[in-house]
Protein backbone atom coordinates (compact mmCIF):
# COMPACT_ATOMS: atom_id res chain seq x y z
CA UNK A 1 0.00 0.00 0.00
CA UNK A 2 0.90 3.24 -0.64
CA UNK A 3 -0.09 6.08 2.14
CA UNK A 4 -0.12 9.18 -0.08
CA UNK A 5 -0.20 11.32 3.00
CA UNK A 6 2.71 12.35 5.49
CA UNK A 7 1.93 9.93 8.01
CA UNK A 8 3.31 10.53 11.56
CA UNK A 9 3.80 7.44 13.64
CA UNK A 10 1.38 6.51 15.81
CA UNK A 11 2.75 7.15 19.38
CA UNK A 12 3.92 10.53 17.78
CA UNK A 13 -0.06 11.63 17.70
CA UNK A 14 -0.67 14.91 19.07
CA UNK A 15 -3.72 17.12 18.80
CA UNK A 16 -2.29 18.92 16.18
CA UNK A 17 -1.85 15.54 13.93
CA UNK A 18 -5.42 14.09 13.95
CA UNK A 19 -6.39 15.09 10.64
CA UNK A 20 -3.63 12.98 9.35
CA UNK A 21 -3.35 9.21 9.15
CA UNK A 22 -2.08 6.22 11.22
CA UNK A 23 1.12 4.84 10.24
CA UNK A 24 -0.21 1.57 8.65
CA UNK A 25 3.21 -0.56 9.09
CA UNK A 26 5.05 -1.98 12.33
CA UNK A 27 3.72 -2.37 15.51
CA UNK A 28 2.40 -5.38 17.47
CA UNK A 29 -0.86 -6.56 17.24
CA UNK A 30 -2.69 -6.28 20.58
CA UNK A 31 -5.97 -7.83 21.30
CA UNK A 32 -9.08 -6.56 20.39
CA UNK A 33 -12.78 -6.63 19.52
CA UNK A 34 -13.62 -6.80 15.79
CA UNK A 35 -17.12 -7.13 16.60
CA UNK A 36 -17.45 -3.92 17.68
CA UNK A 37 -15.30 -2.20 15.88
CA UNK A 38 -17.13 -3.21 12.58
CA UNK A 39 -20.17 -1.99 13.83
CA UNK A 40 -22.15 -0.67 11.11
CA UNK A 41 -20.53 -1.85 8.01
CA UNK A 42 -19.26 -5.36 9.04
CA UNK A 43 -21.99 -6.79 6.80
CA UNK A 44 -21.82 -4.63 3.98
CA UNK A 45 -17.44 -3.62 3.18
CA UNK A 46 -16.80 -5.28 0.28
CA UNK A 47 -13.35 -4.17 0.32
CA UNK A 48 -11.68 -7.57 1.14
CA UNK A 49 -10.57 -9.16 4.50
CA UNK A 50 -9.19 -6.88 7.57
CA UNK A 51 -5.91 -6.62 8.43
CA UNK A 52 -5.57 -7.10 12.23
CA UNK A 53 -2.63 -5.09 12.66
CA UNK A 54 -3.75 -2.37 10.66
CA UNK A 55 -6.91 -2.51 12.53
CA UNK A 56 -5.09 -2.01 15.51
CA UNK A 57 -3.20 0.48 14.19
CA UNK A 58 -6.49 2.34 12.80
CA UNK A 59 -8.19 1.66 16.26
CA UNK A 60 -5.54 3.45 18.10
CA UNK A 61 -4.78 6.32 15.82
CA UNK A 62 -8.41 7.41 15.99
CA UNK A 63 -9.26 7.01 19.17
CA UNK A 64 -6.33 9.03 20.32
CA UNK A 65 -8.10 11.46 18.08
CA UNK A 66 -11.98 11.49 19.53
CA UNK A 67 -9.77 11.61 23.01
CA UNK A 68 -8.98 15.35 21.45
CA UNK A 69 -12.07 16.25 19.72
CA UNK A 70 -14.08 15.50 23.03
CA UNK A 71 -11.91 17.30 25.29
CA UNK A 72 -12.09 21.10 22.86
CA UNK A 73 -11.84 23.94 25.37
CA UNK A 74 -15.50 25.48 25.71
CA UNK A 75 -15.82 28.26 22.81
CA UNK A 76 -13.01 26.77 20.62
CA UNK A 77 -14.51 27.93 17.58
CA UNK A 78 -14.90 31.65 18.80
CA UNK A 79 -18.83 30.94 18.50
CA UNK A 80 -19.58 29.29 21.71
CA UNK A 81 -18.79 25.86 19.91
CA UNK A 82 -19.13 22.70 21.77
CA UNK A 83 -16.65 19.69 22.53
CA UNK A 84 -17.42 16.95 20.56
CA UNK A 85 -20.17 14.53 22.36
CA UNK A 86 -19.10 11.59 22.89
CA UNK A 87 -22.05 9.97 21.56
CA UNK A 88 -20.87 11.36 18.00
CA UNK A 89 -16.92 10.50 18.63
CA UNK A 90 -18.39 6.55 19.24
CA UNK A 91 -20.24 6.73 16.12
CA UNK A 92 -17.25 8.14 13.94
CA UNK A 93 -14.85 6.06 15.54
CA UNK A 94 -16.74 2.96 14.65
CA UNK A 95 -17.41 4.27 11.23
CA UNK A 96 -14.05 5.16 10.40
CA UNK A 97 -11.48 2.01 11.92
CA UNK A 98 -12.32 -0.71 9.49
CA UNK A 99 -12.24 2.13 6.60
CA UNK A 100 -9.05 2.55 7.82
CA UNK A 101 -8.21 -1.39 8.36
CA UNK A 102 -8.97 -1.93 4.31
CA UNK A 103 -7.09 0.56 2.68
CA UNK A 104 -9.60 3.79 2.92
CA UNK A 105 -7.71 7.40 3.14
CA UNK A 106 -8.07 8.33 6.46
CA UNK A 107 -11.16 11.37 6.60
CA UNK A 108 -10.47 15.09 8.17
CA UNK A 109 -12.03 15.06 11.71
CA UNK A 110 -14.10 18.41 11.64
CA UNK A 111 -15.97 19.21 14.61
CA UNK A 112 -18.71 20.94 14.54
CA UNK A 113 -19.70 23.95 16.80
CA UNK A 114 -22.48 21.77 17.91
CA UNK A 115 -20.69 19.38 19.31
CA UNK A 116 -20.82 17.00 16.33
CA UNK A 117 -18.41 15.77 13.79
CA UNK A 118 -17.65 16.27 10.17
CA UNK A 119 -16.23 13.40 8.56
CA UNK A 120 -14.95 14.91 5.05
CA UNK A 121 -13.13 13.34 2.74
CA UNK A 122 -11.53 15.48 -0.54
CA UNK A 123 -9.87 15.05 -3.83
CA UNK A 124 -9.85 17.25 -6.92
CA UNK A 125 -13.47 17.27 -7.83
CA UNK A 126 -14.72 15.08 -5.70
CA UNK A 127 -15.50 14.82 -2.09
CA UNK A 128 -17.33 12.80 0.46
CA UNK A 129 -18.73 13.97 3.60
CA UNK A 130 -20.26 12.08 6.55
CA UNK A 131 -22.04 14.56 8.73
CA UNK A 132 -22.46 12.70 12.78
CA UNK A 133 -25.23 14.88 14.99
CA UNK A 134 -24.01 15.27 18.37
CA UNK A 135 -26.69 12.78 19.49
CA UNK A 136 -27.84 10.44 17.17
CA UNK A 137 -31.82 9.58 17.11
CA UNK A 138 -34.42 9.16 14.35
CA UNK A 139 -34.61 12.88 14.09
CA UNK A 140 -31.40 13.57 13.76
CA UNK A 141 -29.28 10.41 11.59
CA UNK A 142 -25.65 10.85 10.08
CA UNK A 143 -26.06 11.57 6.90
CA UNK A 144 -23.66 11.31 3.17
CA UNK A 145 -23.60 13.72 1.09
CA UNK A 146 -21.24 12.89 -1.92
CA UNK A 147 -20.69 15.09 -5.35
CA UNK A 148 -18.15 13.93 -7.91
CA UNK A 149 -18.11 17.58 -10.09
CA UNK A 150 -16.73 15.48 -13.35
CA UNK A 151 -19.59 12.96 -13.66
CA UNK A 152 -22.68 15.73 -12.40
CA UNK A 153 -23.01 13.43 -9.91
CA UNK A 154 -24.27 14.44 -6.49
CA UNK A 155 -26.36 13.16 -3.64
CA UNK A 156 -27.38 12.71 0.41
CA UNK A 157 -28.89 10.34 2.46
CA UNK A 158 -28.95 8.69 5.25
CA UNK A 159 -25.82 6.59 6.41
CA UNK A 160 -27.95 3.45 7.23
CA UNK A 161 -30.21 3.46 3.89
CA UNK A 162 -27.42 3.70 1.46
CA UNK A 163 -25.04 1.45 2.21
CA UNK A 164 -24.45 0.53 -1.36
CA UNK A 165 -23.78 3.70 -2.95
CA UNK A 166 -21.60 4.81 -0.11
CA UNK A 167 -19.23 1.80 -0.47
CA UNK A 168 -18.85 2.88 -4.02
CA UNK A 169 -18.27 6.44 -3.07
CA UNK A 170 -15.51 4.81 -0.35
CA UNK A 171 -13.80 3.21 -3.15
CA UNK A 172 -12.89 6.49 -4.49
CA UNK A 173 -10.80 6.80 -1.52
CA UNK A 174 -9.01 3.83 -0.94
CA UNK A 175 -5.42 4.20 -1.37
CA UNK A 176 -3.31 3.59 -4.34
CA UNK A 177 -2.03 -0.54 -4.36
CA UNK A 178 1.38 -0.68 -5.39
CA UNK B 1 -36.26 26.37 14.58
CA UNK B 2 -34.31 24.12 13.33
CA UNK B 3 -34.30 25.13 8.84
CA UNK B 4 -36.78 27.41 9.38
CA UNK B 5 -36.06 30.64 7.12
CA UNK B 6 -37.37 34.13 9.10
CA UNK B 7 -39.49 35.91 7.48
CA UNK B 8 -39.71 39.20 6.58
CA UNK B 9 -35.85 39.11 5.43
CA UNK B 10 -33.43 41.35 7.06
CA UNK B 11 -33.34 44.28 4.62
CA UNK B 12 -31.03 46.26 6.32
CA UNK B 13 -28.32 43.92 4.89
CA UNK B 14 -27.55 44.71 1.16
CA UNK B 15 -27.22 42.05 -1.19
CA UNK B 16 -23.92 42.99 -1.93
CA UNK B 17 -22.70 42.80 1.73
CA UNK B 18 -20.23 40.39 3.13
CA UNK B 19 -20.56 38.00 5.32
CA UNK B 20 -17.40 36.69 7.55
CA UNK B 21 -17.28 34.03 9.04
CA UNK B 22 -13.85 33.17 10.79
CA UNK B 23 -12.56 30.03 10.51
CA UNK B 24 -10.54 28.22 13.14
CA UNK B 25 -7.31 25.94 12.39
CA UNK B 26 -9.29 22.57 12.79
CA UNK B 27 -11.83 23.70 9.48
CA UNK B 28 -8.64 24.40 7.77
CA UNK B 29 -8.33 20.81 5.93
CA UNK B 30 -6.47 19.04 3.16
CA UNK B 31 -7.70 19.79 -0.12
CA UNK B 32 -6.73 15.84 -1.53
CA UNK B 33 -4.62 18.00 -3.94
CA UNK B 34 -1.33 19.45 -1.93
CA UNK B 35 -3.21 22.39 -0.62
CA UNK B 36 -5.33 23.28 2.27
CA UNK B 37 -9.47 24.45 2.34
CA UNK B 38 -11.86 25.21 4.50
CA UNK B 39 -14.15 22.61 5.67
CA UNK B 40 -17.61 21.71 5.34
CA UNK B 41 -18.00 21.45 8.87
CA UNK B 42 -17.35 24.99 8.61
CA UNK B 43 -20.60 26.10 8.05
CA UNK B 44 -23.12 24.69 10.15
CA UNK B 45 -25.44 25.76 12.74
CA UNK B 46 -24.74 26.26 16.35
CA UNK B 47 -28.77 25.74 18.84
CA UNK B 48 -28.13 28.88 21.54
CA UNK B 49 -29.21 28.16 24.93
CA UNK B 50 -32.02 30.09 23.85
CA UNK B 51 -33.07 27.52 21.21
CA UNK B 52 -32.02 30.08 18.31
CA UNK B 53 -30.28 27.72 15.64
CA UNK B 54 -28.29 29.30 12.90
CA UNK B 55 -24.77 30.22 12.00
CA UNK B 56 -22.89 33.07 13.35
CA UNK B 57 -21.41 35.79 10.71
CA UNK B 58 -20.09 39.24 11.21
CA UNK B 59 -21.51 41.88 8.34
CA UNK B 60 -18.35 43.30 7.13
CA UNK B 61 -19.53 47.08 5.73
CA UNK B 62 -20.74 47.62 9.43
CA UNK B 63 -16.56 46.54 11.04
CA UNK B 64 -15.14 48.63 8.59
CA UNK B 65 -17.83 51.85 8.99
CA UNK B 66 -15.87 52.27 12.53
CA UNK B 67 -12.31 51.27 11.30
CA UNK B 68 -12.33 47.97 11.62
CA UNK B 69 -12.32 44.74 9.38
CA UNK B 70 -11.60 41.14 8.98
CA UNK B 71 -8.49 41.06 11.38
CA UNK B 72 -10.01 41.80 14.43
CA UNK B 73 -12.08 39.40 13.96
CA UNK B 74 -8.74 36.73 14.22
CA UNK B 75 -6.65 39.44 16.35
CA UNK B 76 -4.37 37.50 18.11
CA UNK B 77 -5.04 34.07 17.19
CA UNK B 78 -2.56 32.40 15.18
CA UNK B 79 -3.18 30.68 12.47
CA UNK B 80 -6.87 31.49 11.83
CA UNK B 81 -8.86 32.64 8.56
CA UNK B 82 -11.06 34.51 7.60
CA UNK B 83 -13.72 34.26 4.24
CA UNK B 84 -16.32 36.12 3.07
CA UNK B 85 -19.53 35.60 1.36
CA UNK B 86 -21.85 37.96 -0.31
CA UNK B 87 -25.47 37.91 0.99
CA UNK B 88 -26.93 37.65 -2.17
CA UNK B 89 -24.88 34.20 -2.68
CA UNK B 90 -26.42 33.28 0.79
CA UNK B 91 -29.82 33.81 0.04
CA UNK B 92 -29.31 32.21 -3.19
CA UNK B 93 -28.94 29.14 -1.79
CA UNK B 94 -32.20 29.37 0.27
CA UNK B 95 -30.84 30.95 3.81
CA UNK B 96 -31.45 34.01 5.04
CA UNK B 97 -29.54 36.54 7.18
CA UNK B 98 -30.57 38.73 10.29
CA UNK B 99 -28.78 41.10 12.22
CA UNK B 100 -28.59 40.37 15.54
CA UNK B 101 -26.11 42.62 17.63
CA UNK B 102 -24.89 40.27 20.76
CA UNK B 103 -22.97 42.37 23.89
CA UNK B 104 -20.26 40.03 25.01
CA UNK B 105 -18.06 40.35 21.83
CA UNK B 106 -16.19 43.34 20.97
CA UNK B 107 -17.18 43.10 17.26
CA UNK B 108 -20.71 42.02 18.51
CA UNK B 109 -22.64 44.97 16.87
CA UNK B 110 -21.65 43.85 13.36
CA UNK B 111 -23.13 39.75 14.49
CA UNK B 112 -25.78 38.60 12.48
CA UNK B 113 -27.20 35.10 11.65
CA UNK B 114 -27.90 32.60 8.93
CA UNK B 115 -30.77 31.16 9.19
CA UNK B 116 -32.07 27.98 6.97
CA UNK B 117 -30.88 24.18 6.48
CA UNK B 118 -26.92 23.84 5.80
CA UNK B 119 -27.26 20.18 3.81
CA UNK B 120 -24.33 18.70 2.35
CA UNK B 121 -24.89 20.53 -1.34
CA UNK B 122 -25.61 23.52 0.78
CA UNK B 123 -22.51 23.96 2.51
CA UNK B 124 -20.57 22.89 -0.57
CA UNK B 125 -21.26 25.78 -2.42
CA UNK B 126 -20.94 28.00 0.77
CA UNK B 127 -17.34 26.72 0.94
CA UNK B 128 -16.85 27.70 -3.05
CA UNK B 129 -18.68 30.81 -2.90
CA UNK B 130 -16.56 31.79 0.26
CA UNK B 131 -13.57 34.13 -0.49
CA UNK B 132 -10.21 34.02 1.32
CA UNK B 133 -10.10 37.23 3.36
CA UNK B 134 -7.60 36.00 5.84
CA UNK B 135 -5.57 33.47 5.09
CA UNK B 136 -2.89 31.88 7.72
CA UNK B 137 1.09 32.10 5.26
CA UNK B 138 1.35 28.67 6.27
CA UNK B 139 -1.98 26.23 7.02
CA UNK B 140 -0.05 23.34 8.24
CA UNK B 141 -1.28 21.83 11.26
CA UNK B 142 2.27 21.47 12.15
CA UNK B 143 2.49 25.25 12.30
CA UNK B 144 -0.72 26.51 13.92
CA UNK B 145 -1.74 27.46 17.60
CA UNK B 146 -4.76 25.86 17.95
CA UNK B 147 -7.19 27.93 20.95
Amino acid sequence: MINAWAAPQVRDLSDRDINRPPSRIGEAVVALSQRDLLYPLRETMAFGTLDPVSLHLANDWTSRAMEVLTSLEPNWDSYGGRAVDPSAADYAKRFVVPLLAQGVSAPAFVPTSDGGLSLEWHRPSIQLVIGVPRHQNADNRPTAFFADDVAGDEWQADVEQTMPRLVEALSRFLIPVE
Amino acid sequence: MTGARPSPEDESIADAAFLLRTINPRWIISDGAGGWRVASGAFQDLTDPDGTTAMSVYVEEILTSTGRGAANLIASRKGWAVVAITAEAVRAFGLSVVRVPIVDDPNGDAHAHVFGKKTGSTQKRLVAAAERRLWPDDADPDVIDTI
